[in-house]
């Protein structure tokens, strides 16, 4: 139940947690402070300019969802738009634009955040904002049938009709099948047609509570201060029985396999993807590291190899995801027709290599450079700030591990990458999936016949 | 009364920015700006906040400078210049950058590109010979020229597949009488026609310093970054630039409807457009006040709270404006379920038809100041984003007393000030529309619409 009678709350407001882990007048340390209620409260003062970000991590994402219910988190994060006890439908957009400031929100399978940047004197309306819709939010059938017209829109834009994420769909239903992450944060179209209030009722009732979410705070503000703020705003909130999460844990389901499916775009695209470790494993710096230097930039091994020397791939590109628990590295080529065996031992000859030499001397010096001029310019931007300490809370487990960002790339040895390579580049740990293009390109076609023969 | 919040226009931080209240001045930080001897414009902000340097050069070459059938050869002729220098491979150039933990950006414009180099402090000097070396210095090599080439024509194909950008390159093509280079998008025989010979002529062209900026913020001393962009590029050659085609804004012309027939979609995109005053226009703050109102403000606009929030016709709709110092544009853009599109046109039609004819409210408009006033400080949070603000305003020919007036400045427009240019610009006889759908099952729809031009979106936007 989320509303408290008055009196527990006239009581609660006046309540102030002593809890810090650090003296809030130490400047560049994250304040942390957890209300009685669970809310875990971070907050990193930086004066530079008088402009505040907050973020509210909630710890539910598209994995949290039953069956049946594939979508609503995400429709959720839409309905937290329309409406709470004190403002009316747009009102909180509207207020915050007011101010000069943004604000929007994301789902992903394993967090919904919720973000506003606007100038300092506005902290408590945005946290008045916060802690109006995380209790009294306002569910009816007409606010829902609007945005589930809104949101199909947005399924049939980013997925219907985009190539991109069409093949996004069909790579989730090869490297997911039958578990909570098959469908992500967009979900199912039968199911999004189906919802109904009580169904948005009890997602809220289960998941927005202030011990399920992590709140943020960067910028021009005294933590002191703000923690005041927070209490006010928030400190009354009933706490809630979360369900725990189960442990999910993803392989592949047919290791080397070449899965297939069709696109709209008009050349052959592969993918091979490797399971990894999360982001709260040890292995993760040196993931980090050694994707960097596979995969980032015109001076990566893979581009260069791929794209430049041998001219097997037209295009490529790579990605690490991380979840908390689980990780995925994924390298995606498009190429020519009659390619893609030639794009996929590339790969692999590459791989191979570092498994057996591990990097340069000149790349390690490389990469942590990239990493750390990355996170010097991070520090201009309160939004930034903000995301990778409710990342490193959220995601990682401890938002100390925002401190230890250079470190832990500093400390990464070639033992480290030579061990992460030979343990999840390997062929019992990947997934494949090839994309045929559904409108034949005769022309492309032979020419891709010729440069497999001669490459 | 407007709100007094601006206690908090202070711009960058620790140097002089100082704080302004409701009508004071965005105080800019001090520029050391000076033309050396061979015309080239340098503009320096020292600052020492984090240890990093923001380099940039603006060069004026681009899409509105492409000849005839060459469109692509801006975008072209800037990404070769990583492609390797005289003295420097392109895996050289891509291992240099990256070793100083930096990457190239390129941002083109239509009438000017930006390059920047963002490094820390303590590569300075490297970031400097890189980045003149790139600017100075082009090899133009045939193998980086054969990749660029193959990567540009692979864009145009997939730019088929992308229904926001079809809709753009047909809006463009619409509005831009012919002969506009700017109203012209690559096409796949425009880049095949492209030679190494016509990208070393367009940097010979457009590349030279009496056509250029550097600018650069950050950790350095003012003295000696000068002595150091003189000793590099004091020797760069001026010459004289060849004139641009001069765009004509025929804000009489009648607007048009192209329909452009992709099937198997089941959305229909819709994009409109029309001429807008220019940023020299007296009327651009009050005509971007409007803009907001209409379709810039997301859920605090007209178009948002109709076609999305009531109507639930789309995922997003949105006005936004082009404007540089020649010419502006207004663009409405939006999605709809196939089943919609008339009802969605309709509805933004008649949003529009309503703004003109009753103008805006006070309240309004107050929210648009607020939203504009709050706004304008928070967008310079980094040195980067302060030269890129700079640099892309004095090509709009604003000067730093524009820029510190800007909040001023559209504090001061009135209800009255916004609803005449509503009446004079923002007209629904004179917007040009393209409706990127499968005709087949629209159709009867269409014709709801009104008489429409029907191309395929295979077929190049211009003849």
């Amino acid at each position: 139940m989320k509303l408290i009678p008055k009196l527990i709350i006239i009581v609660l407001l006046f309540i102030v947690s002593t809890n810090y882990s650090h003296a809030a007048e130490q400047q560049g340390k994250i304040v942390s402070h957890t209300l009685n209620n669970g809310l875990k409260v971070l907050i990193l003062e930086k004066d530079s300019m008088p402009v505040v970000s907050v973020q509210v991590w909630y710890h539910v994402g598209s994995i949290d969802e039953p069956n049946g219910l594939k979508g609503i988190a995400h429709l959720f994060e839409h309905m937290m738009f329309r409406g709470s006890k004190n403002f009316g439908p747009q009102e909180h957009f509207q207020l915050i634009k007011a101010a000069g400031g943004n604000c929007n929100a994301y789902t992903s399978d394993e967090r919904t955040v919720y973000y506003e940047r606007v100038p300092s004197d506005k902290l408590d309306l945005v946290l008045r904002l916060e802690a109006d819709r995380m209790v009294w939010l306002k569910l009816d059938q007409n606010v829902l049938d609007t945005e589930r017209q809104v949101v199909m829109e947005e399924y049939r834009m980013r997925v219907d009709n985009d190539p991109i994420g069409a093949i996004q769909k069909d790579v989730r239903k090869f490297l997911f099948s039958n578990n909570p992450y098959e469908f992500g944060p967009i979900g199912k179209m039968e199911d999004i047609q189906n919802f109904t209030v009580e169904d948005c009722q009890k997602f809220y009732n289960t998941y927005y509570s202030p011990n399920n979410a992590t709140l943020v705070i960067v910028g021009d503000v005294k933590a002191d201060e703000a923690i005041e703020m927070v209490e006010n705003r928030f400190g009354f909130i009933d706490s809630s029985s979360i369900p725990a999460r189960p442990e999910i844990i993803l392989s592949p389901k047919r290791a080397s396999v070449v899965n297939k499916s069709t696109t709209e775009l008009p050349v052959p695209v592969s993918l091979l993807s490797f399971y990894t470790a999360g982001a709260r494993d040890e292995d993760r710096a040196a993931l980090e590291v050694l994707l960097y230097s596979l995969v980032d930039g015109k001076s990566s091994r893979l581009w260069r190899s791929l794209v430049k020397e041998k001219k097997v791939a037209e295009h490529f590109t790579g990605e690490y995801i991380e979840g908390a628990n689980n990780g995925l590295v994924i390298f995606a080529a498009a190429h020519l027709p009659s390619m893609s065996r030639k794009v996929e031992k590339n790969i692999w000859d590459q791989l191979e290599k570092i498994k057996t030499s591990g990097l340069e001397d000149a790349e390690f010096k490389k990469i942590r450079n990239q990493i750390r001029a990355g996170n010097l310019f991070e520090k201009y931007y309160v939004n930034q700030l903000a995301s990778t300490i409710g990342y490193s809370q959220v995601v990682r487990g401890d938002y100390e591990y925002f401190y230890k960002l250079d470190k832990e790339i500093e400390n990464v040895t070639q033992e480290d990458i030579i061990r992460v390579a030979n343990k999840y580049f390997n062929k019992e740990n990947v997934e494949m999936v090839y994309f045929e293009p559904r409108h034949k390109m005769f022309l492309a076609n032979i020419a891709g016949f010729f440069k497999s023969l001669f490459n | 009364m407007k709100n007094v919040k601006y206690a908090f226009i202070l711009i960058l931080l620790s140097f002089s920015m100082v704080l302004c209240a409701d009508q004071q001045p965005i105080h800019y930080p001090p520029i050391k700006d000076i033309i050396l001897p061979n015309g080239l414009r340098v503009m320096l902000i020292e600052q020492h906040q984090q240890e990093t340097i923001s380099y940039r050069v603006l060069v004026k070459g681009a899409r509105a400078d492409q000849p005839i059938g060459k469109e692509g050869i801006a975008d072209f002729t800037s990404s070769m210049l990583q492609e390797g220098t005289t003295t420097k491979s392109s895996d050289q150039i891509a291992d240099e950058i990256a070793g100083i933990g930096s990457s190239l950006t390129v941002s083109p414009q239509p009438n000017f590109a930006i390059f920047g180099l963002d490094v820390l402090s303590e590569f300075s000097q490297t970031g400097m010979n890189l980045f003149s070396d790139l600017i100075l210095n082009p090899s133009f090599p045939k193998d980086g020229f054969s990749r660029i080439k193959k990567d540009m024509l692979n864009s145009v194909e997939i730019g088929l597949t992308d229904n926001d950008t079809i809709a753009f390159n047909h809006g463009r093509c619409v509005l831009f009488e012919k002969g506009d280079p700017l109203g012209r998008s690559n096409t796949k025989k425009s880049i095949q026609s492209i030679k190494i010979k016509d990208i070393r002529n367009f940097y010979d062209n457009y590349y030279r310093p009496n056509n250029s900026v550097v600018f650069v913020i950050g950790d350095f001393s003012t003295e000696q970054m000068l002595k150091d962009i003189t000793a590099q590029f004091g020797s760069w050659q001026s010459a004289e630039i060849p004139k641009r085609f001069k765009t004509n804004s025929d804000f009489s012309s009648k607007g048009k409807i192209r329909v452009v027939d992709k099937p198997g979609m089941t959305q229909a995109v819709i994009y409109l457009n029309q001429w807008a005053p220019n940023s020299t226009n007296p009327k651009y703050y009050d005509y971007q006040l409007a803009n907001y109102v209409l379709g810039g403000g997301d859920f605090s606009s007209r178009l948002t709270n109709a076609v999305r929030a009531k109507g639930g016709m789309t995922y997003h709709i949105g006005s936004f404006t082009n404007i540089h110092a020649n010419y502006g544009v207004l663009n409405i853009t939006t999605s709809t379920r196939n089943q919609e599109l008339y009802n969605a046109y309709k509805l933004i039609l008649s949003e529009i038809q309503n703004l003109s004819d009753k103008g805006v409210t006070d309240d309004e408009l107050q929210r648009a100041q607020d939203y504009i006033s709050g706004a304008i400080p928070l967008q310079l949070e980094s040195p980067a984003q302060v030269a890129d603000k700079i640099l892309s305003s004095f090509m709009r020919g604003f000067t730093i007393d524009d820029l510190s007036k800007e909040v001023i400045n559209f504090n001061k427009v009135t209800v009255s000030d916004v609803n005449s240019v509503i009446r004079e610009f923002i007209q629904t006889e004179t917007l040009n529309a393209v409706i990127v759908c499968d005709l087949e099952k629209v159709e009867s729809q269409l014709k709801q619409i009104g008489a429409y031009e029907k191309v395929s979106y295979k077929d190049a936007p211009y003849k």
